[in-house]
């Protein structure tokens, strides 16, 4: 794979996750809120 | 017991959706519209089958009483159809004998599938505790059903009900909720199959029925499709209907081509206000592909065929089509400010928005901090992947219209709403080139790229099956009977013990009057009453019953004979009552502690108040 290729690759891979990081930070909060009792119940 | 009765529900709905589609199939045949055998001809007709009958039955509750009329079409929609049962059943035996013949990850995604609608249909058995339902979309239609077809200025949203509302008064005329209820979990299982059958004129069939998937384990999707019992999805299902007929048009299409995507169109304007919006944006998608205008006349023809109904209806009641929304021009001296300002801010019509929050609605991520719950939720999967859609190379008709109908309709409805819910008709769309995105990065070889995609279609999958799980375990223990009706409702059902108060405290005293009711959510009261909340009702306007004597003129001249209390009065006319109360006119009857929801259910906040009934004395 070229150094071109291997560029073209990657670089979408910032969008992919930075996209969906400032996505999800919106809900955090109604995550949080939703999960949590779940986590903590597999925890105990 | 109550697992029959869910499970004979959901058979009654699958015979409703055959008669329809049936009967579409007939009418499809009769415009000399042979489409393809398969699930694209199967999803148009359906589509047209149940428009076509939402219009008959919204002309015939003009003319004859509704039990009546829903009996007489549905003989009459079986009959026409019984030529088309044998073409149907063909059809849908094709189709599952290509998903048996398919990959083996084409079966499994069926089967998981087929799991996820069963689940969800399960959901959608239980009794009914929607907010926005038990205030009026399926208040309404009882209301209709117990009182005749009128106008209702006590309930101003009654107003705002569309053509897929027909579909709950069909159900409830039938006597039975589960049905009514059926009836808006059935347009997602049909949303999903036409998101599934656009996406598959790009991607493989497996990624295809990973669309459906996806759609259907979407937050906002499985609310609509299970408990909030309203009939937006159908609005959906007509919108990717919509563009799968345009997308077959030639570039002269035929009188009856035209018609049907006039008839779909009209079909998603029928349904609510803000449908205009996405009909018109269709229109542009139908010209912009056939370059036909000429059929633009047949094309309005069939789109008035199916959705002018609601508009007609509100015209010949109140000289408004739109009402209240153009009667600060026609009848300004007719206008309740208070209800009408309620009514825009509840609606988004009165919100401002700046281009980049505008921008992020084609991508399903305008997000209002403010009002922040799961009803916002579509996920990023459109976000991060949908943009890849808009660079596809081989660019077809199909999308061409897809990309017209997502992106003007989204922009459309963000800049005059600005609600990111209202965009759910588009969802199917914008899922379905999402999906297609994430299959262009396996085909260019990106691989990095296409792992981390896949990882996060995996992972949102996860989280939607999760939040299915725990969303709908109260739900389905009611429809199968492990939890009992009355316990779920007092539980899960806002303003249920108010109503229940009411029910027993004025049992056998219905033919004395009205009661007025100050509570939103009055789907369960079972005797006559009137909305009193000045943010809903038209008829109580604070500027016209500032005064006792105003207020005392205005309970006699609607019958009302019982004032419910609960705490409080709405601030806008508590001052006239409180006068009334002081000059013994409002007698108290009947007390009670009540045990309700605090703001949103969703918080899950109670708090005990309590309720108190009084007596008008004349």
């Amino acid at each position: 794979m070229s150094r071109r290729s291997r560029t073209v690759d990657v670089l979408p891979c910032f969008w992919l996750l930075g996209a969906q990081l400032w996505y999800y930070l919106q809900f955090r909060e109604l995550l949080w809120g939703a999960l949590s009792p779940l986590l903590h119940r597999l925890w105990r | 017991m109550a697992l029959i009765a869910s499970l004979a529900a959901l058979c009654g709905v699958a015979a409703f959706a055959f008669v329809c589609t049936a009967f579409g199939h007939r009418l499809l045949r009769a415009a000399r519209l042979e489409l393809e055998r398969g699930l694209e001809s199967l999803l148009c007709a359906a589509a047209v089958g149940f428009l076509a009958f939402e219009a008959a039955l919204a002309l015939a509750e003009f003319v004859a009483p509704i039990r009546v009329s829903v009996m007489i079409l549905l003989a009459a929609a079986a009959a026409l159809g019984a030529s088309e049962v044998r073409a149907v059943l063909r059809a849908i035996s094709e189709i599952a004998h290509r998903v048996t013949q398919g990959s083996r990850s084409e079966y499994y995604l069926a089967g998981l599938v087929a799991l996820v609608l069963l689940i969800e249909g399960l959901a959608a058995m239980a009794p009914l505790t929607g907010s926005d339902a038990l205030h009026y979309h399926f208040a309404a239609q009882l209301r209709v059903l117990r009182s005749g077809f009128h106008p209702d200025f006590f309930l101003v949203h009654s107003f705002l009900t569309g053509q897929g509302h027909l579909l709950i008064l069909c159900g409830l005329a039938l006597g039975s909720e589960k049905l009514a209820l059926g009836l808006l979990f059935l347009p997602g299982a049909l949303a999903a199959a036409g998101a599934a059958c656009l996406a598959r004129k790009w991607i493989s069939r497996s990624w295809a029925w990973l669309v459906a998937l996806a759609f259907l384990l979407n937050p906002v999707v499985f609310w609509q499709s299970t408990t909030s019992g309203a009939p937006d999805l159908w609005m959906a299902f007509f919108a990717v209907a919509a563009v799968l007929a345009i997308s077959e048009a030639s570039a002269n299409p035929s009188v009856g081509r035209a018609l049907l995507c006039g008839f779909l169109a009209g079909g998603i304007a029928g349904a609510k206000y803000t449908g205009c919006i996405l009909a018109a944006v269709v229109l542009v998608a139908f010209v912009w592909e056939t370059r036909a205008w000429s059929r633009v006349a047949l094309f309005f023809a069939g789109a008035l065929a199916a959705g002018v109904w609601p508009y007609l209806r509100n015209l010949f009641w109140t000289g408004d089509p739109v009402f209240p929304f153009a009667l600060r021009w026609i009848a300004p001296e007719r206008v309740n400010t208070l209800a009408l300002e309620a009514l825009r801010a509840d609606t988004g019509a009165s919100g401002h928005r700046s281009l980049l929050q505008l921008l992020q609605f084609p991508f399903f991520a305008a997000i209002d901090p403010g009002h922040l719950g799961f009803w916002q939720f579509f996920g990023p999967l459109v976000l991060v992947l949908a943009p890849i859609f808009l660079f596809w190379p081989k660019r077809s008709a199909a999308w061409q219209v897809t990309l017209i109908v997502w992106l003007l309709g989204s922009l459309a409805i963000g800049a005059s709403s600005g609600m990111l819910r209202f965009l759910l008709p588009l969802f199917p769309l914008a899922l379905a080139a999402a999906f297609v995105g994430a299959a262009e990065l396996r085909v260019r070889e990106w691989r990095a790229a296409w792992l981390l995609s896949a990882a996060s279609i995996l992972g949102f999958l996860l989280l939607g099956l999760g939040g299915l799980a725990v969303y709908t375990r109260p739900a389905i223990a009611a429809s199968t009977g492990l939890v009992d009706r009355e316990t779920y409702l007092t539980q899960r059902s806002p303003d249920y013990a108010i109503s229940a108060f009411v029910n027993r405290a004025l049992a056998g005293k219905e033919s004395e009057g009205n009661a007025l009711v100050f509570f939103r959510h009055v789907y369960y009261l079972r005797v006559p009453f009137l909305n009193g909340d000045p943010q809903d009702s038209w008829a109580v306007d604070p500027a016209r019953l500032a005064t006792p004597e105003a207020l005392r003129d205005f309970l006699r001249g609607h019958r009302i004979r019982w004032i419910v209390r609960a705490p409080d009065y709405p601030e806008e006319i508590a001052a006239p009552l409180e006068q009334l109360e002081r000059a013994g006119s409002l007698v108290p009857f009947a007390r009670e502690d009540v045990t309700i929801f605090e703001g949103m259910r969703i918080l899950g906040t109670r708090k005990t108040v309590t309720a108190t009934i009084f007596r008008v004395n004349d």
